[in-house]
C-alpha cells in the first residue's frame, strides 16, 4: 500500500506535474539535490554507549541509544554465521503511533512491511532489516563490524541499537533513522579491556571513560553506514523526499552509502526499492525502473551524497564528550 | 447415533483417511552434495508447474535445485463489507512468504520471523507494479508463499573458526553476504513463481515478472591486501550463485531483482554488499545487468510454464471436463 497522505488525487496531479516540469519545482522550492536542514546532535544519554538525537522538520523526530552488553560465546570453539549475526540487535519503535495507530510503525520509511502487510504483526517491520543489513553488508570485503565486537576467546560485545521514533506520520524518512543510527554509532564507545585478551575468564574492564575505545576508529574507513532516499519522477531525480514526493513519486530507492575515503567518496554498500505513492495511480506507464533511470538516480546519491554523509561525521566528532 | 455435522471451526482431515508416502531407497549409491560445475553464466536448472492446488485460484510450484516452494493465489475477492473498510479504487495486493518450520538447518517458528516479512515486503514490491490492480476495484488479491526446502549449509560452511588466543577472527570470506545469497535466490524463486501462479488465476498483467540474483566474486588473496578489493578489475560474476562460493572466491556483492523483461523495467531491486563507484555506476550496471541475463533465462521458464498451463486446459476442454492436477488418464489394456 502507498504511504497514506492526505493528499487528494488533484494535488497528486498538480504535484506530479510540477515535479516532472523541466527544470522541475518542488514544493519547499529545493534544487532535486538538496537536502533538508536537521538538526543533530550525539552523546547526550549518559546511560549507553553511544547516542544520537536527529530532528527533521517534516519528518519529526528519531532518538538512539545504543547500548553494549557483555556476552559469552554460544558455542566455544567457533561462532556460527548465525550466531554471529546475532551479536548485533535493531529495534524501531514508533512513539504514540502515526496515522496508522499505536506501534504499527507501518512501511517506516516506505520500504518496510506495508508490502505484505497483512498489518496485523508488522511491529517495527522491516526497518531494523534494512538498517542491519546495511550494518552487515558495509563490512563486505574482508572487513566486519562484528569483528570489533570481539573480545577475546570465548566472549564478544552484543549491541543493541534502539531506534525511538518521535513523528507525526508513521512515514517519516529513512534518512531520519539512517542518519541518527550512524551518528550513534560514530559516537559509541567501548570500554577499555585490561585483563589478557587470552584468558577465557570473565573480561575486566577500565571504569576510566578517558581511555575507552571507540567502535568506528575516527579515522578508519569505512565509516558506519547511511541510507538515502531518492525518487523519480519523470524524468527528474529527487533527493530526500518528502512525504507528498513519496506520494506522487513514480520510483524510489534507498541507497545505502558508506565513506570510504576522507575525501568524502563513497561505496555503495546496499540498494533496496522503496515503495512510493505512484501518484495515486495516475502516472504514465512506467511500472518499475529501467536501467537508465536507475543509474541516474544512484549516480545522484553517489555524487551528492558524499558531502553530506562527511558533514554528519565531523559534526558527530566535534560534539564528542572528548573531541 | 446420529451423524455429526462437520466442525466448521476446525480443518476437519479428509474422511476417507491419508497414505503416507513410499520413498525408493536410492540405487545408485549415498548421494553425495557436489560443488556445481555449471559456467558462471548458466543459471540453474528450474522445475515450474502450475494449477496443482485445486482450492485456490491460482497456484504453483517452483524447484530450483534444493529449493522446493509453493505460491498459492486467491482472488481477487471482494474486500469485507465493514464500515472500517476504506474504499479501495484498485486491488489490494498482500503477500506473504514462509519458510516452512523444517526448511532450513535452523528451525523455523510458526510465526513469521522479521527476514520472511522482509522477504514479503520485498515480493510484494516485485509484483504490485506489474499487476493490473485498476481492473479490480474493491477487492483483494492475496498471495502466499511457502518454502518447502531451501538451500541451506551445512556445519563446514557455517561456521567461523576462531582461532585460540587471537583476538581477531580469521574471516572466510563467505560470512559477509552468505544470508543474502541464500535470501536471494528464495526471492527471485518466490517471484518467478509468484508471477506464474497470478497468470494461472487469470490475473491480468502488464508483464510477468521473472526473478534474477547475480553475485560478485573477487580472488581471495586480493581482498586480503591493503586496498580491500577497490583495485580489482578480474571480478567473477555467477549468476544464480550457490552458498558456497566457487574455489577461493570470495564474495564482494549480490544483485537480487524482479524483472519485466517485455518492458525492460526492473519493479524491484535489491543489491547487498559492497559495489565500489570509481567508475561511477558502472560497477553496479554490471552487477544489474548479470542479474538481469539471469531473470530473462528464468523469464523462458516462466514463459513454458504459462504456454504448458494454457495447452492442458484446452486439450482438456475438447474432451473430458475438467479437472485440476496433471495427471492423464491411463490406457486401461490387456
Amino acid at each position: 500500500m502507498p504511504p497514506p497522505t492526505p493528499l487528494s488525487p488533484p494535488e497528486l496531479s498538480y504535484l506530479y506535474a510540477s515535479l516532472s516540469l523541466s527544470p522541475p519545482i518542488r514544493l519547499d522550492l529545493r534544487t532535486p539535490t538538496q537536502f533538508r536542514p536537521l538538526v543533530a546532535e550525539c552523546s547526550f544519554l549518559p546511560h549507553c554507549n553511544g547516542s544520537a538525537r536527529v530532528c527533521m522538520a517534516e519528518a519529526g523526530e528519531c532518538i538512539v541509544g545504543i547500548k553494549a552488553e557483555l556476552e559469552k560465546d554460544a558455542t566455544t570453539k567457533y561462532a556460527t554465521v548465525i550466531e554471529r549475526e546475532k551479536w548485533i540487535e535493531v529495534s524501531v519503535e514508533v512513539a504514540g503511533g502515526g496515522v496508522s495507530g499505536p506501534g504499527s510503525g507501518v512501511g517506516i520509511g516506505g520500504i518496510s512491511g506495508a508490502g505484505g502487510a497483512t498489518g496485523r504483526d508488522e511491529g517495527d517491520g522491516g526497518a531494523a532489516v534494512w538498517l542491519k543489513e546495511g550494518l552487515l553488508a558495509g563490512g563486505a570485503g574482508g572487513w566486519s563490524i562484528l569483528d570489533r565486537l570481539v573480545i577475546s576467546s570465548g566472549w564478544h560485545w552484543k549491541i543493541y541499537i534502539d531506534v525511538l521514533l518521535l513523528t507525526p506520520t508513521s512515514h517519516p524518512s529513512p534518512l531520519l533513522i539512517s542518519a541518527a543510527v550512524n551518528m550513534a554509532l560514530d559516537s559509541t564507545y567501548l570500554p577499555k579491556l585490561t585483563s589478557p585478551h587470552d584468558v577465557d575468564d570473565i573480561p575486566t574492564f577500565s571504569d576510566d571513560w578517558a581511555i575507552s575505545a571507540p567502535l568506528y576508529e575516527p579515522t578508519t574507513f569505512p565509516r558506519p553506514p547511511m541510507s538515502l532516499p531518492v525518487v523519480a519522477v519523470g524524468d527528474n531525480v529527487f533527493l530526500d523526499p518528502s512525504v507528498a514526493e513519496v506520494a506522487a513519486a513514480e520510483a524510489g530507492l534507498v541507497v545505502t552509502l558508506s565513506l570510504s575515503d576522507s575525501q568524502g567518496n563513497c561505496d555503495i554498500v546496499g540498494i533496496r526499492s522503496m515503495e512510493v505513492g505512484r501518484g495515486g495511480g495516475k502516472e504514465g506507464d512506467r511500472k518499475g525502473i529501467n536501467r537508465t533511470l536507475l543509474r541516474q538516480m544512484v549516480n545522484a546519491c553517489v555524487k551528492e551524497a558524499g558531502e553530506v554523509i562527511k558533514g554528519l561525521g565531523e559534526t558527530t566528532h566535534k560534539q564528542m564528550f572528548r573531541a | 447415533m446420529a451423524a455429526k455435522a462437520p466442525d466448521r471451526r476446525r480443518n476437519n482431515p479428509p474422511s476417507h483417511g491419508t497414505t503416507p508416502p513410499v520413498f525408493l531407497s536410492s540405487s545408485s549409491g549415498p548421494v553425495k552434495p557436489k560443488q556445481s560445475s555449471r559456467p558462471p553464466d548458466e543459471i540453474r536448472k528450474i522445475f515450474l508447474r502450475t494449477g496443482l492446488i485445486s482450492s485456490v485460484t491460482g497456484s504453483s510450484f517452483l524447484e530450483i535445485a534444493p529449493l522446493k516452494l509453493s505460491v498459492s493465489v486467491l482472488g481477487p475477492r471482494p474486500l469485507p463489507r465493514t464500515s472500517s473498510t476504506p474504499f479501495a479504487a484498485q486491488a489490494i495486493l498482500t503477500t506473504e512468504v514462509k519458510f516452512a518450520p523444517f526448511a532450513s538447518t535452523v528451525r523455523r517458528g510458526y510465526i513469521r520471523d522479521s527476514s520472511e516479512r522482509d522477504l514479503g515486503s520485498r515480493l510484494y514490491q516485485a509484483l504490485v507494479g506489474a499487476i493490473r490492480r485498476e481492473l479490480y476495484p474493491k477487492s483483494r488479491i492475496e498471495v502466499v508463499v511457502t518454502i518447502l526446502d531451501s538451500e541451506d549449509e551445512g556445519d563446514d560452511v557455517n561456521t567461523v573458526y576462531i582461532e585460540e588466543g587471537k583476538t581477531t577472527v580469521e574471516t572466510k570470506f563467505w560470512d559477509a553476504g552468505r544470508s543474502e545469497r541464500a535470501l536471494g535466490v528464495v526471492l527471485a524463486g518466490c517471484i518467478t513463481a509468484a508471477s506464474a501462479a497470478l497468470a494461472d488465476a487469470g490475473i491480468e498483467m502488464f508483464d510477468m515478472v521473472s526473478g534474477g540474483v547475480a553475485t560478485s566474486f573477487v580472488d581471495e588473496v586480493s581482498l586480503k591486501g591493503k586496498d580491500r578489493g577497490d583495485a580489482v578489475s578480474n571480478k567473477l560474476y555467477v549468476r544464480d550463485p550457490a552458498i558456497v562460493p566457487p574455489e577461493g572466491k570470495a564474495p564482494l556483492a549480490t544483485c537480487v531483482l524482479g524483472y519485466m523483461a517485455a518492458r525492460d523495467e526492473i519493479s524491484e531491486l535489491w543489491i547487498s554488499g559492497k559495489v565500489g563507484t570509481k567508475n561511477g555506476t558502472a560497477e553496479m550496471d554490471e552487477l544489474v545487468d548479470e542479474a538481469i541475463a539471469a531473470a530473462r533465462s528464468a523469464r523462458g521458464v516462466l514463459n513454458e510454464a504459462s504456454k504448458e498451463r494454457v495447452k492442458f486446459i484446452v486439450d482438456k476442454s475438447g474432451t473430458a471436463p475438467p479437472t485440476e492436477g496433471g495427471t492423464t488418464d491411463v490406457e486401461m489394456s490387456g
